[in-house]
């Protein structure tokens, strides 16, 4: 079933509040774009709490308070699509690879571009219903 | 209407199996003489599937190809000309440039990097004019692979991938994304 325009622009509002919040690495301002019961996997790992999700997204280098594994991480979005509840973005993650990520990965101190799909859901409330990540982490070992 | 399986925490909401078996099933109905008649008492002629539906049923043509190693009719998916982005910097133009990647990941018995390769179906999303498919790739054991070393142990692939289907339903332009961290010495996944 075709989306409205209006529904379209909704979803791409969301989705670049929800990265920009990444992108000025402002935790609390990530998190308050989760809904309370969301669903989010990033590639083999399911965040079952909004606990494991925050810590998931400092890991990286989310928190502008702690350092992570990436500095200055920044998304850009390069292509969207949309479906009949959700909007997928192709994108980039690019920084420097500066720590340890959960502890396995250690650094390689080079600048790195890591590409996405993800898909978005977002519910009535405008909040993150649904998301799941596949990102090629291979940079993070391998700099291409 | 997608068949997605939110983060592949097995709350489907929609069975694609049940979608094909109904598209399948309609020119039996109709032989057998379920199908409604009009005033002349002429059978109805089923309802052509949706674009939606064609597109469901090419990808899952492809994922049942590459799951029983039929390499052939994998590429079936792909248009004559397709092109196939892998990870961004792997560029593939053309069904024979495709059949080698095919190969590499286990949709041929023979002479691949990943032996006993499965691809398994973790949703898709109609885009309108494509389909979006997240997958994983499992397999036994492997060889080098895209410029990954072989590792004592192996864990599966995730995949994305977003296909642009013609009006045929198949591929014009592929894009896929695979996690290498999976094929890693230290495996990030």
């Amino acid at each position: 079933m075709p989306i409205d325009d209006a529904e379209r622009e909704r979803r791409r509002r969301l989705m670049n509040a929800h990265v920009g919040a990444e992108n000025a690495h402002d935790i609390q301002a990530i998190m308050a774009t989760f809904a309370e019961n969301t669903v989010n996997r990033f590639d083999s790992t399911v965040f079952a709490s909004h606990d494991e999700i925050a810590q998931g997204h400092r890991s990286f280098g989310m928190d502008a308070t702690q350092p992570g594994a990436i500095e200055n991480l920044y998304f850009t979005v390069d292509k969207e699509y949309f479906t009949e509840r959700e909007v997928i973005v192709r994108g980039h993650m690019q920084g420097k690879h500066v720590g340890n990520l959960s502890g396995v990965v250690p650094p390689t101190n080079a600048e790195i571009t890591m590409h996405f799909f993800t898909v978005y859901r977002f519910d009535a409330d405008d909040k993150v219903a649904f998301e799941r990540v596949v990102m090629n982490l291979s940079p993070l070992a391998k700099p291409e | 209407m997608n068949r997605s399986d939110d983060a592949g925490a097995g709350s489907a909401r929609f069975s694609r199996r049940s979608t094909l078996a109904s598209i399948a099933l309609l020119p039996l109905v109709s032989q057998a003489g379920c199908g409604s008649d009009d005033q002349n008492g002429a059978a109805t002629p089923p309802p052509e599937p949706t674009l939606e539906e064609r597109y469901e049923a090419a990808l899952d043509a492809f994922i049942n190809a590459f799951n029983r190693k039929d390499v052939d009719a994998a590429l079936a998916f792909f248009s004559e000309s397709a092109v196939l982005t892998v990870n961004a910097n792997r560029v593939l133009t053309g069904q024979e440039a495709i059949r080698g990647f095919l190969v590499e990941y286990g949709a041929s018995a023979e002479g691949g990097a990943l032996s006993r390769a499965r691809l398994a179906d973790e949703g898709s999303y109609f885009t309108g004019d494509g389909i979006f498919l997240f997958a994983r790739i499992s397999f036994a054991k492997r060889t080098e692979i895209s410029g990954f070393a072989v590792t004592p142990f192996t864990y599966p692939i995730d995949v994305a991938m977003m296909s642009k289907l013609d009006g045929d339903a198949r591929c014009v332009e592929c894009e896929v994304i695979l996690n290498w961290g999976a094929l890693l010495p230290s495996p990030i996944f």
